[in-house]
């Protein structure tokens, strides 16, 4: 890999700078002050990032101008292009963008990868270094450099064993730290720790169990003691107040049964309910008392009545006359209403029966009435006008076809259009000799056709041959028929030439060879000539021109035909006018016979002749309706002459009525309605007094016979109370109700005696424990009594209080007895630490594993770096003793040792401290190229930055060193910084490859 | 032997209950963590219903009820009330106690009462109980509890079976013939048990099931609900059955809840992260479809050569790969849930060649073949070196650390392990490293 282009937007003193380096060796040179080293750390800076401030000063700010940072292009081997951009202001990687050759960005992975995992301190220690590093042989034994030469040369890549190792020493610190407590496997312990604690609290619950069991179990004694106290106590406390109980009862039943002693002991004996049974009975007897009281109110009113009703027996008498004379004024009434309806209908009808005769024209009644308008005469009428019609009809139909066949004969006539020009024998002879022509040119093609042939094969055809050839010629004929207007003559022309020409090859195609050709065409050819002739035609005309008078020929032969067609029409027109005058003259005799028979049948039906049938058919429709409205007009005068009638009789028969009610009889008619309207309501009075009278009757004699048993039932009722009285011993009610309330004084006194008596009972315990109660109660001081009861009282709440306790505890104990034996927390805890050491025994193990994993890296690389050391020694030791000469020939290193000794050629060893200046530098300076090469071994080769490191080199070691450099820009391309022309010189004698740090900036820069 | 009543006994023990689940390296959820917390309890509740579904006659309990290093009530409750429910059935239970549960006055809450119908056999010797049926001895049971956990007297020799017993059963909490990985209490021998004259020795101390003995037969019941990834497979207590010869037969009968599964699954052949993932999660099905309806605690072992091997040693590709296997199957039931996934993959290069490679793998190879050969060298000062050297490397955690070596005592790699697996894995990790900064070159 090599540094194709260095730009630097702003570092330090520089700011858009770009150099283009090539491969190989460059000597960059520049005075003091020029910027040499500000462009080695430039460089280190994109490759790794800008150092942190120094002194509190900003590491190369970018104080000539633009952003601090800019762009590396990297080619590598395999000429890919890379792109590694940086820019930062502060300490630190800043903005990283990798460029890849497709164009791709990446940040500082891609960067590592590209690098092959030379970092930071290898690149600025190894690969870039001034002065400064080389002296220095600390930079060269760091952990980092050693590491990464011997990960390099080990053949791990990108990584190096010391990468390994602290990846794992991550891990390791991720899972678990010897003193801190957030890596998981530090908190795992902790928790075991803390459940292990959690655990031990538990672990006193069987000892509680047991004692919580004790307890129980002694309290439960003590509660049994109690409960035993508590009886006792509490039969003490009855007793006692029992007895002070006792004692104003006893005092109170002592006086109620005085009193019981000195009162009517008969009273015991009155029943309780005599009053009650009194009050019922006499209750009775009201009730019937009333009940008769009440029939008797009622008989007295009826009667009364009945005297005041007395009904009209006169009118009665009549009542059916009058009912039937009522009746039939009513229907009088209603035919007085129709009588106008009557007249107005009679006097319409006689109005048609006027009108019809004057729609006929004035004749009288009786002849029109007698017009017969049957349905037949009517059908008649209509059979006779359908004759009419047909022949009239006929007749002109027959006289217009004759007259337009005489128009028709009249127009051919005019027209004319025979054409008398035409010769018909000429216009045939020119067809037949046109036929022919056509012919002959067919013959004489497929002769000379043949004529051919034979030359060729002898013409000799089979039976298909010939057959094939009569069936063209014949073809040909047709067509030649179509030609000339005559395709079946054309048929036949064509047949008759294929049997000539069949015949003719027969005989000559058959055995011999095809002779005489030549003389059959001549024939044919006189033949044409002598048909042009007849046609007018010269001899030698072509095929064309025939066809021209061909031509001409069919239009004459079109003209006469027409001629023909005209004068036929003419001859058949003048026959049909004749036969269709003759049709004409019948027709009209027919309708002439029909006319008359019309005649006839009009004089037969009492009409005039001439009449037309519609005319006809009106005289009979008025005569029909004259007919009909003469009959109504007859049948309503006869109506109205019986209504008078019966008017007349009415009158008569209730005129008798009236005069025997002894009424005066009125002749005027509304009188009369008068009148006997007074007489109906008459007859509807006396039926009403009538009805009433009977039922007054009927009540009377019903009232009447209730009343019997109701007179009896107060008569027992009035019995039954005297004997109650007289069962008692009482005179009369009021003196059984004195008594009754006595006897309920008493009654109550005894119940108040029975309830004190069991009082005393309840309190006794018995009925008969109260004897010996009352005789305790009767010796007891009550103040001692309830001085005695009240200590017994208050021992027992105390006792009663005690046991309550007792079973509240037990209750607490058994609760938590069965909370202990169901308790989950310990098996909880154990569970959870079971998991816990699970998970903390398996992290251990994970980092057992990688605990010895990583001690078995370390002892590998300390093996490593002991065994394979020699190869970068060697290759050191090699420039070492170029570079010195030969004076020195053996570098001596020991693993993890900080120093190097040398031997001299003569076998004397120095350590580095007692080396000149120059000597230590070129040690190791031999060691870096050493380290170079073995990195090159197993990565891509990076570029050398060298920053004046030859200054205290003397001039033959110069020399050396600088063929060493030579020899290393084979493979890395080095740029060698220098302000001594001397150097510069040593390096690139002829100036080629050197150029100026100054000048270079104006190569313009590139951006990605 | 005269004609026998035939009768039919449960053989339980180790139930442990109200232990940890130990050895789970991850927090299971908490659904999961729910049924491993309840399993032991679980499993005990299912060899009760066991003895009332068989209609047995008798329970016999060969200690190690539960642990008195750390004794809760929880699990002491819950067997009371396990026996409780047999009793209330008609069933009698003979229990005695072992070196987790011994009777030395720390364990057993004095306060717990058990039924009438349970015998807990005392310490002293020769202490025998009848089992009753019908009003007739059916069987005899000798027993004895220790008093202490470590007891090293051998108990078994003196139990002696009475001549008037119509058959005799000896339970006992014993290591017959010292097997290893076990504590070695109670000691005794086959020949032991056979001089006892017993008619069937009901033993417990081996939590993996099986017989010891064939006459007279004797058995280990062993757990009811494996614990920890060493208690593998399906785990349960015997139904024994015996006929009127005194002939037994024991029957097995699985009552765990949930079961240690390895699985392992071979990366060879597998081209990505998916076929993996895919791979994994059909081996887990399969795990659970042959897991008898239990639920399973997955430690999913990768191994083989290929190329995902580059991809395991990622750091948090294996955490991340455990996630979403469980994250699949989250809240199913059974569960699969997988506890932890172990890279024992190796890198498809031949070790054996790069070993002998001039190059820095080559030389870290043979620094770990050294290191191997130290644990087995007799140089003695060869063999200081390296102890020193991979001593010192574990050092900050387990020796330095206070709290690294209070509480990751039993995570202390052994000597063994020094040169043995963790050395594998150590050389493994390096390898992978080393590969792929060679394959970033």
């Amino acid at each position: 890999m090599r540094f194709e282009r260095v730009e630097l937007d702003g570092f330090g003193r520089f700011h858009q700078a770009a150099w283009a380096f090539s491969e190989g060796l460059t000597v960059i040179r520049g005075d003091n002050e020029a910027g040499k080293t500000t462009f080695l750390n430039a460089v280190r800076a994109l490759l790794f990032g800008f150092e942190a401030t120094r002194d509190g000063r900003t590491w190369y700010p970018a104080f000539a101008g633009g952003r601090r940072g800019g762009r590396l292009v990297l080619r590598t081997a395999a000429r890919e292009r890379w792109v590694v951009e940086r820019h930062g202001e502060r300490g630190g990687g800043g903005t990283l963008v990798v460029r890849a050759p497709n164009g791709s960005q990446g940040g500082q992975e891609t960067l590592d990868r590209l690098l092959r995992g030379a970092d930071k301190d290898l690149f600025n220690n190894i690969f870039a270094f001034g002065l400064g590093e080389l002296q220095n042989f600390h930079s060269l034994s760091t952990e980092g450099v050693r590491g990464r030469i011997y990960g390099a040369s080990a053949g791990l890549g990108g990584s190096s064993a010391v990468d390994l190792e602290q990846e794992l020493r991550a891990q390791l610190r991720e899972s678990f730290v010897p003193s801190g407590s957030k890596p998981p496997l530090n908190e795992l312990l902790a928790r075991i720790e803390q459940v292990r604690a959690e655990i031990a609290d538990l672990a006193h619950q069987p000892a509680e169990h047991a004692a919580a069991h004790r307890e129980r179990n002694e309290l439960m004694a003590r509660s049994e003691e109690l409960r035993g106290r508590i009886r006792v106590l509490r039969e003490r406390v009855l007793r006692l107040g029992r007895i002070e109980e006792a004692g104003p009862i006893a005092a109170e039943l002592m006086l109620l049964e005085t009193d019981l002693a000195a009162g009517d002991a008969t009273l015991d004996d009155l029943p309780t309910d005599a009053v009650a049974i009194l009050d019922r009975l006499l209750g009775e007897l009201e009730a019937a008392r009333a009940r008769l009281a009440s029939i008797d109110e009622q008989l007295a009113e009826a009667r009364s009545e009945r005297a005041h009703t007395q009904p009209d027996d006169r009118v009665l008498g009549w009542a059916d006359e009058v009912t039937a004379v009522l009746e039939e004024r009513t229907a009088r009434a209603a035919a007085e209403g129709r009588r106008g309806d009557l007249e107005a209908a009679r006097s319409r009808s006689a109005a048609t029966v006027a009108e019809q005769l004057s729609r006929v024209g004035g004749w009288d009644e009786a002849r029109l009435v007698a017009i017969d308008d049957s349905i037949p005469a009517v059908e008649a009428t209509r059979s006779h006008e359908r004759a009419l019609d047909i022949a009239g009809k006929l007749a002109r139909e027959a006289e217009a076809r004759h007259r337009a066949a005489a128009d028709e004969l009249e127009r051919r006539e005019r027209e004319g259009g025979a054409d008398e020009t035409l010769d018909d024998a000429a216009i045939e002879a020119r067809a037949g000799a046109l036929r022919s022509l056509e012919a002959l040119r067919i013959q004489r093609a497929t002769a000379e056709a043949l004529a051919q042939r034979g030359d060729r094969a002898g013409l000799r055809l089979g039976p298909a041959g010939l057959t094939a050839l009569a069936l063209l010629v014949v073809a040909g004929g047709a067509l030649i028929g179509t030609f000339a207007g005559a395709t079946l003559m054309g048929l036949l022309a064509g047949i008759l030439l294929a049997a000539i020409a069949v015949a003719v090859l027969a005989t000559t195609g058959r055995g011999g060879p095809a002779v005489g050709e030549g003389a059959d065409l001549e024939q044919l050819d006189a033949e044409r000539r002598r048909l042009l002739a007849s046609l007018s035609l010269a001899p030698d005309a072509t095929d064309d021109d025939v066809r021209r008078v061909a031509d001409t020929a069919a239009t004459e032969r079109a003209r006469r035909s027409m001629a023909d067609e005209w004068r036929a029409t003419l001859a058949a027109r003048r026959a049909e006018v004749d036969q269709r005058s003759i049709e004409a003259a019948a027709a009209a005799d027919a309708a002439d016979a029909a006319q008359s028979d019309w005649d006839a049948w009009l004089v037969s039906h009492g009409l005039v002749a001439g009449t037309s049938p519609d005319a006809a058919r009106q005289v009979m429709a008025a005569a029909g309706i004259a007919r009909r409205a003469a009959a109504d007009r007859d049948r309503l005068a006869a109506e109205l002459a019986r209504l008078d009638a019966a008017d007349a009789a009415f009158a008569q028969r209730a005129d008798r009525l009236l005069s025997e009610l002894g009424m005066e009889p009125s002749a005027d008619g509304p009188r009369r309605h008068a009148l006997l309207a007074g007489v109906g309501a008459g007859l509807d009075e006396a039926r009403a007094a009538q009805r009433r009278a009977a039922e007054l009757d009927a009540t009377i004699a019903q009232l009447t016979t209730r009343r019997g048993p109701l007179a009896t039932e107060v008569a027992e009722r009035e019995a039954a109370v005297s004997a109650h009285l007289d069962g008692l011993g009482c005179t009369d009610a009021d003196a059984l109700r004195r008594r009754a309330t006595e006897a309920t004084a008493r009654a109550e006194l005894h119940g108040r005696a029975r309830e004190v008596r069991e009082r005393l009972a309840g309190i006794a315990g018995s009925l008969d424990a109260i004897p010996a109660l009352l005789e305790e109660s009767a010796g007891a001081d009550p103040a001692a009594l309830e001085a005695a009861r009240a200590e017994a009282a208050d021992e027992l709440s105390r006792v009663e209080a005690e046991e309550r306790g007792t079973l509240t505890r037990i209750g607490a104990l058994e609760d938590r007895i069965r909370q202990l034996e169901a308790a989950e927390e310990i098996g909880m805890k154990r569970q959870e630490l079971a998991v816990l050491e699970g998970r903390a025994s398996a992290m251990a193990r994970e980092w057992a594993v990688k605990a010895l994993t990583l001690r078995l890296l370390e002892e590998t690389r300390a093996r490593y770096e002991r065994e394979r050391q020699p190869d970068v020694v060697r290759a050191a030791e090699s420039h070492f003793e170029r570079i010195t000469g030969g004076r020195y020939s053996r570098i001596i290193t020991a693993p993890g040792e900080a120093t190097v000794r040398i031997e001299s050629d003569g076998g004397g060893a120095k350590a580095t401290e007692e080396l000149s200046r120059g000597t230590a530098e070129q040690l190791y300076l031999a060691l870096r190229f050493g380290l170079i090469e073995e990195f090159a071994r197993h990565a891509e080769p990076l570029p050398v930055v060298m920053d004046d490191i030859l200054v205290n080199f003397d001039p033959d070691r110069a020399d050396r060193a600088a063929d060493a450099l030579h020899a290393l820009a084979e493979r890395h391309q080095v740029l060698f910084f220098t302000c001594h022309p001397r150097t510069a010189e040593l390096l690139d004698p002829t100036g080629a490859s050197t150029v100026s740090l100054d000048a270079t900036a104006s190569i313009e820069p590139v951006h990605a | 032997m005269s004609s026998l009543e035939p009768f039919r006994f449960l053989h339980t023990g180790d139930l442990h209950l109200d232990s940890p689940l130990e050895g789970l390296s991850a927090q299971a959820p908490p659904d999961v963590l729910a049924v491993l917390r309840s399993a032991t309890i679980d499993a005990w509740r299912n060899v009760v219903r066991t003895a009332l579904d068989e209609r047995v006659d008798f329970v016999v309990v060969a200690g190690d009820v539960f642990e008195v290093e750390s004794p809760t009530l929880l699990g002491q409750t819950r067997f009371r009330d396990g026996l409780a429910e047999l009793a209330s059935a008609g069933i009698a239970s003979f229990v005695v106690h072992g070196n987790h549960d011994p009777l030395d006055g720390r364990a057993w809450a004095p306060s717990l009462e058990f039924p009438a119908a349970v015998h807990r056999f005392g310490t002293g010797p020769g202490e025998s109980a009848p089992v009753v049926r019908d009003g007739h001895e059916i069987a005899r049971i000798h027993g004895r509890s220790y008093p202490r956990s470590a007891v090293t007297e051998n108990y078994a020799a003196a139990f002696r079976a009475e001549p008037d017993a119509p058959f005799s059963v000896g339970l006992l909490h014993t290591n017959v013939g010292d097997q290893p990985g076990h504590h070695n209490y109670a000691p005794c021998s086959a020949a032991d048990l056979r001089a006892s004259g017993m008619d069937y020795w009901a033993l417990g101390h081996i939590h993996q099931p099986g017989q010891v003995l064939t006459d007279p037969p004797a058995w280990y019941c062993g757990i009811p609900q494996g614990r920890d990834p060493g208690e593998l497979g399906a785990h349960g207590c015997y139904v024994v059955d015996v006929d009127a010869a005194g002939r037994v037969t024991p029957r097995f009968v699985a009552t765990d809840v949930v079961r240690w599964q390895p699985v392992e699954v071979s990366i060879a052949g597998l081209p990505d992260d998916e076929a993996l993932a895919r791979t994994c999660r059909e081996a887990v099905g399969l795990a659970l479809d042959g897991a008898d309806g239990r639920s399973l605690v997955i430690r999913l072992r990768l191994s083989g050569r290929g190329p995902l091997h580059a991809h395991l040693a990622r750091h948090g590709y294996l955490g991340d790969l455990r996630e979403l296997l469980n994250e699949e199957t989250a809240g199913m039931r059974p569960f699969g849930w997988v506890e932890s996934v172990r890279d024992a993959t190796r890198s498809e290069i031949d070790i054996e060649v790069r070993r002998d490679a001039p190059d820095f793998v080559g030389d870290f190879l043979r620094t770990v073949a050294a290191a191997r050969r130290s644990g087995r060298t007799t140089d003695p000062e060869e063999h200081e070196r390296w102890d020193a050297a991979l001593r010192g490397a574990i050092a900050p955690l387990f020796e330095e650390s206070q709290r690294g070596r209070k509480f990751l005592a039993a995570s202390r790699p052994t000597d063994d392990a020094l040169s043995g697996d963790l050395l594998d894995d150590a050389e493994a990790l390096g390898l992978d490293l080393l590969l792929a900064a060679e394959e970033d070159r």
